[in-house]
C-alpha cells in the first residue's frame, strides 16, 4: 500500500502538554488540539507546532500556483500571511466543525485570491474583501463535520486508488486552483472531460464523508 | 427564511468556488446563494474538507515530483512573531468597522446576504427605471468581466421573452418569479448559458428582486431587461 505517501506521525515536541498526546492520537487531532489551544490561550508553542507542520504545506499550495523563481519572495510573505490570519482568528476555530488543515485550507485558498485580486488591474476599486464572499461557511451552517480520524486517511487512500488521469485533474483544480476551462486547455482535452472527471473523483471522495455524515 | 431553495448550482461551480478558480463576480453570485441554502453549505463543506485532505497531502506530492521547494527558504518564525504583535491592535478596530457596515443601510436591506449588504454600503444603488414594472441598479463589484446589478421586477411584471448571449447567473434575493419550466424562490441560483431563452414574470403578490451577474461585455442588461439593449447599458464596476 502506498505508504511513501503517508507523512510520518510528526511529533510537536515543542507542544507543554505532551501528555495529552496519546499513541493512538492521529496527525488530524494533533493539529487540531494545537489550533483550539492557539485560539485558547494564544499559546506560542502552539503556534510554533502549526507554523512549522503548515508553512511547507503552504509552500507547496502557492508554489503551485506560482511556479516561478520571481514569485519566492511573494510566496514567502503569503505564507506570513495565512499564519497571521491563523494566529488572528484562532479563537473562531471549532474543531467540531472543520479539521485544523481545512480550516488552514479555506484561509490560504483566501490569502491566494487575495493576491491575485491585488495583482489584477482592478486592484483600485472596493472594499468588498475576499472574506465577504467566502464566509467561514463551516461557521454558519447546520454541519457538523466529524472528526473520524480515518477521514483524512481513507480520503488519502481513495485518492490514490482513483485513476491517474482523474487524481490529475483534481489535483489541479484544487491545489494550482484552476478553472475547468483552464484545466481543459492546459492537457489539450475537451471541456465536458474534465468536467466529467472532477464530477467523478468528487464523488468517490465524497461518498466517504457523505456515509460517514448519514450515521448517527 | 421563507422557502429551502430548489435551484442550486452546479457540483463543478461549487467546487471552482472552494478552489478559488471561479470568477470573483461568479463567486459573489455563488455567495448569495449560500446565503440562503444550508444544502450547498453542506456541500461546500465537503469539498473543503476534501481540498484540505488534498492540501495536507501536497507537501509529499511536492517533494516527489519536483525539488523546486527546496529552493526556497521558509519564513522565519521570529520575524512573524514580531510582526504580529505588532500587528494586534490593528485586528481589533477592523473589526468594528465591519458592524457598522450594517448601520448605513435602510432596514429593508437586512435581511440580504451580507456581501450584497456590504456592496450596496459602499455604493449605495441608483435605481433606473426601465419599464413600468421594471428597475436595474448596478453594483460595484471591482472587477471588469461581468456587469454585477439587481433587478426589481413589480409583482405581476412580465418580461418579454429573450435569449441569453452571455452566461447569466442569477440569484432570487427576495419574492419569486416564473418562467415556462419553473417557479424561482428566494435563493434559487439559475445560471443561464448563451442561447437559453426564456420569458420571467414576477409573481403577483410581491416584488421580485433578484441578483444578476452576467459575462460583459454587456451589452443587453440582466434576465429581465436584456431586450432593452438599445436603451441601457450595464457598465461592469
Amino acid at each position: 500500500m502506498t505508504v511513501h505517501l503517508i507523512r510520518s506521525p510528526s511529533t510537536p515536541t515543542k507542544a507543554k502538554d505532551k501528555q495529552k498526546m496519546t499513541s493512538q492520537t492521529t496527525d488530524i487531532q494533533i493539529w487540531n488540539d494545537h489550533l483550539v489551544r492557539l485560539g485558547k490561550e494564544q499559546n506560542r508553542d502552539s503556534f510554533k507546532a502549526l507554523f512549522d507542520h503548515f508553512s511547507p504545506l503552504l509552500k507547496s499550495y502557492f508554489i503551485a500556483k506560482f511556479p516561478t523563481q520571481q514569485s519566492y519572495q511573494m510566496i514567502d510573505e503569503l505564507i506570513q500571511e495565512v499564519m497571521i490570519k491563523v494566529w488572528n482568528k484562532s479563537s473562531a476555530y471549532d474543531s467540531n466543525k472543520a479539521a485544523a488543515s481545512t480550516w488552514i485550507f479555506t484561509l490560504a485558498r483566501n490569502t491566494r485570491i487575495d493576491m491575485l485580486r491585488r495583482q489584477s488591474k482592478h486592484n483600485n476599486t472596493t472594499s468588498i474583501e475576499v472574506e465577504d464572499i467566502w464566509e467561514d461557511i463551516t461557521d454558519n451552517g447546520p454541519y457538523t463535520f466529524l472528526t473520524h480520524k480515518r477521514d483524512e486517511e481513507r480520503i488519502r487512500e481513495s485518492l490514490l486508488s482513483l485513476p491517474q488521469e482523474q487524481q490529475t485533474v483534481i489535483r489541479k483544480v484544487y491545489m494550482e486552483a484552476k478553472s475547468h476551462t483552464e484545466v481543459a486547455a492546459e492537457l489539450k482535452l475537451p471541456l465536458g472531460t474534465v468536467k466529467s472527471r472532477v464530477r467523478l473523483a468528487q464523488k468517490k471522495l465524497e461518498l466517504l464523508l457523505v456515509d460517514d455524515n448519514l450515521e448517527p | 427564511m421563507n422557502a429551502i431553495p430548489q435551484h442550486h448550482p452546479d457540483k463543478n461551480v461549487l467546487v471552482e468556488f472552494v478552489s478559488g478558480s471561479l470568477d470573483h463576480a461568479q463567486s459573489i453570485a455563488v455567495s448569495a446563494h449560500l446565503h440562503y441554502c444550508a444544502h450547498c453549505r453542506n456541500k461546500v463543506a465537503t469539498l473543503e474538507h476534501i481540498g484540505g485532505t488534498l492540501f495536507s497531502l501536497s507537501e509529499s506530492a511536492d517533494q516527489k515530483n519536483n525539488n523546486q521547494s527546496s529552493a526556497l527558504s521558509s519564513p522565519c518564525f521570529d520575524t512573524l512573531m514580531s510582526r504580529i504583535e505588532s500587528n494586534e491592535q490593528k485586528v481589533t478596530t477592523q473589526k468594528s468597522e465591519t458592524e457598522q457596515v450594517d448601520h448605513l443601510l435602510p432596514p429593508k436591506y437586512k435581511t440580504l446576504p451580507s456581501v450584497i449588504r456590504k456592496m450596496l454600503a459602499n455604493s449605495p444603488p441608483s435605481w433606473q427605471r426601465v419599464t413600468a414594472s421594471l428597475s436595474t441598479a448596478n453594483l460595484v463589484a471591482g472587477q471588469s468581466e461581468y456587469g454585477v446589478s439587481l433587478q426589481k421586477i413589480s409583482a405581476g411584471g412580465k418580461v418579454p421573452q429573450h435569449d441569453h448571449r452571455g452566461a447569466e447567473m442569477t440569484v432570487v434575493l427576495k419574492g419569486s418569479f416564473s418562467d415556462e419550466d419553473n417557479v424561482y424562490q428566494q435563493g434559487d441560483f439559475l445560471l443561464k448559458n448563451p442561447g437559453d431563452i426564456h420569458r420571467p414574470r414576477a409573481s403577483s403578490n410581491e416584488d421580485c428582486l433578484c441578483l444578476s451577474v452576467e459575462q460583459a461585455p454587456v451589452k443587453l442588461t440582466g434576465l429581465f431587461t436584456r431586450w432593452l439593449n438599445p436603451f441601457i447599458r450595464i457598465n461592469p464596476a
